[in-house]
C-alpha cells in the first residue's frame, strides 16, 4: 500500500515448527524472495547516504 | 509459484515480505522527492548568503536540516526492515541447508532454486534490454534538442504540463469525499474541485500544443516520433528536474531532466547487472554443491579402494578368487560333457573326475606359488610383518 508505511514488528512472527511445513517449493521462492528484497533495501540505505552526503 | 496448495505459513510470509517491498518502493519514491528539495534548498541557500540576508540564510539552512532529518528518520526505517529481513533469510538459508542434507528430498530445493534463478536471469535480462534503449532514446532526444533551443522550450513546456497536471491532480483527490458504491465522487469543495479541473484541462493543451511541434519537427527532420514520444514520457515518469518549489511559478530544468532520467536509467542497469551476477553466483553454488557431492562419493570409493590389504586379506581374497575359478571350470566341465553322461560308465566319469580335480590341485599349489613370490617381493604393500590380526583372520576363516 503507498502513502503509509506499514507498522513492522522487530522479529517476524514465525517459529521454527511453522517453518517446516514450507514446501521446497515454496522456500526455494521465498528465498529468491529474500535475496531481491535484502538487496533493495540496502540500495536504499546507500541511497539516503548519497543524498544525506550531497 | 508452482500449482500447489498454499499453505498459511507461506501466505503469511509472502505477505510480509509484499508489504516490505511495497514500503521500500514507498520510501524510495519520497527518497527521490527529498533529494529534490535539498537540491532547490541548497540553490537557495547559495542564493541567500549572496544576499547577505541573515533570515533568508538561516530559513535556507533550516529547511536544509529538515530535509535532512526526514532522510535519516527514513533511512532508520529501512535499517529496521533490513535487519527483519536479514534475520527471516537467514532462517529462510538455513532450513533451505537443512533440506540439502536430506538425501531422499535434497535435490528438489536445488531444482527449485536452479529454475527460479534461470528464469530470474532470463527476465532481468529482457528488463535490461528494454531499459538500455529507452535510455539510448533519451540520450538520442537530448542531442537533438540540445542543438535546438526552441525545442528544447517546446520539451519545457511539456514537463512543465505534466507537473502542474501532478499537482492539480493531487489536490482534487484530497478534495474527494469517502466514495459511495456505484455513485459518482463527489467533492468537499466543488467550486474549487472544478477550478482544478479547469487548470487540469489547460496544462493538458498547452502540454498537446507543444506536443505536436515536436512531432511535426521529427516528421520534417527523419527523426523517429514515436521514439521521441517514449523519450519524453520516460523523462516524465522519472520525475523531471524543477528549479523552484515556489507552486505559483513552476519552472523545470531541462537538460537536468534528462540527466537525471539517463541517471536513474544508469541505476536500474546497473541493478539489473548486479542481480543477474548475484542469481549465477546462486546457480553457481548450487553446482559447486552438487560437485561436491560427487567428490565426497568419489573420494569416499577411492579411499575404500586404496587401502592397502593385510597378507592374510590378500590370502582371504586369493582363497575366494580360486574357489570361486574351481566352481567355474567344474560348471564348464558339467556342461560340456552333460549331453554324454548317459552313455558314459561310471568308472570313466570318476576317472575324468579325478584327473579333474588332481589338475586343478596342480594349479591351485602353482597360483599359492605365485601369490606369495608377489607378497614376498613386496613386503611393505602386503603388511607380511603385522601379524598382530593373524589370529582374529583366521578365526574369521573357520
Amino acid at each position: 500500500m503507498k502513502g503509509e508505511i506499514h507498522m513492522d514488528e522487530d522479529m517476524i512472527n514465525i517459529s521454527d515448527e511453522q517453518l517446516k511445513q514450507l514446501s521446497a517449493e515454496q522456500l526455494a521462492d521465498l528465498k529468491v524472495e529474500l535475496d531481491d528484497l535484502v538487496e533493495k533495501i540496502n540500495d536504499l540505505i546507500n541511497d539516503c547516504d548519497e543524498v544525506l552526503n550531497s | 509459484m508452482e500449482l500447489e496448495i498454499l499453505n498459511e505459513e507461506y501466505n503469511y510470509l509472502n505477505e510480509v515480505l509484499k508489504n516490505t517491498k511495497s514500503d521500500v518502493d514507498y520510501l524510495k519514491e519520497k527518497l527521490m522527492e527529498l533529494k529534490q528539495d535539498k537540491i532547490i534548498y541548497q540553490a537557495e541557500y547559495i542564493r541567500a548568503g549572496r544576499s547577505g540576508d541573515p533570515e533568508k540564510i538561516k530559513k535556507a539552512e533550516e529547511d536544509v536540516k529538515k530535509v535532512n532529518d526526514r532522510i535519516k528518520y527514513m533511512k532508520g526505517e529501512a535499517d529496521k526492515k533490513l535487519k527483519r529481513t536479514v534475520a527471516l533469510q537467514h532462517r529462510i538459508d538455513g532450513k533451505i541447508d537443512e533440506i540439502r542434507r536430506d538425501p531422499e528430498i535434497g535435490g528438489q530445493i536445488d531444482i527449485a532454486l536452479t529454475k527460479r534463478y534461470e528464469r530470474g536471469i532470463k527476465k532481468a535480462n529482457t528488463e535490461k534490454e528494454e531499459e538500455i534503449k529507452n535510455k539510448k532514446k533519451v540520450t538520442d532526444f537530448k542531442d537533438v534538442i540540445s542543438n535546438h533551443p526552441s525545442l528544447q522550450n517546446n520539451v519545457k513546456g511539456i514537463l512543465t504540463a505534466s507537473v502542474l497536471i501532478k499537482n492539480f491532480e493531487k489536490e482534487l483527490k484530497s478534495l474527494e469525499n469517502p466514495s459511495v458504491n456505484g455513485q459518482d465522487i463527489e467533492y468537499k469543495d466543488p467550486a474549487k474541485a472544478t477550478e482544478l479541473q479547469t487548470k487540469i484541462q489547460q496544462a493538458t493543451e498547452k502540454g498537446n500544443k507543444n506536443y505536436l511541434i515536436i512531432v511535426e519537427f521529427a516528421r520534417k527532420n527523419g527523426i523517429n516520433i514515436d521514439d521521441i514520444i517514449s523519450a519524453v514520457n520516460k523523462i516524465i515518469e522519472n520525475g523531471p528536474v524543477l528549479s523552484s518549489k515556489d507552486p505559483n511559478n513552476i519552472s523545470v530544468d531541462v537538460m537536468a531532466s534528462f540527466a537525471k532520467s539517463e541517471q536513474i536509467s544508469n541505476k536500474k542497469i546497473k541493478g539489473y547487472n548486479k542481480q543477474i551476477a548475484r542469481y549465477e553466483i546462486g546457480l553457481n553454488e548450487i553446482n559447486g554443491w552438487k560437485q561436491n557431492n560427487i567428490e565426497q562419493t568419489e573420494e569416499q570409493t577411492q579411499m575404500v579402494t586404496a587401502e592397502k590389504p593385510k597378507w592374510y586379506q590378500f590370502i582371504k581374497r586369493f582363497k575366494i578368487w580360486n574357489y570361486q575359478r574351481q566352481q567355474s571350470r567344474l560348471n564348464d566341465y558339467e556342461a560340456t560333457n552333460q549331453e554324454n553322461t548317459d552313455n558314459t560308465n561310471q568308472f570313466t566319469d570318476s576317472l575324468k573326475w579325478g584327473v579333474v580335480r588332481d589338475a586343478m590341485n596342480i594349479q591351485q599349489k602353482e597360483d599359492m606359488k605365485i601369490a606369495n613370490k608377489i607378497m614376498k617381493e613386496n613386503p611393505e604393500e602386503y603388511n607380511i610383518n603385522d601379524l598382530g590380526d593373524r589370529a582374529e583372520d583366521n578365526e574369521e576363516d573357520r
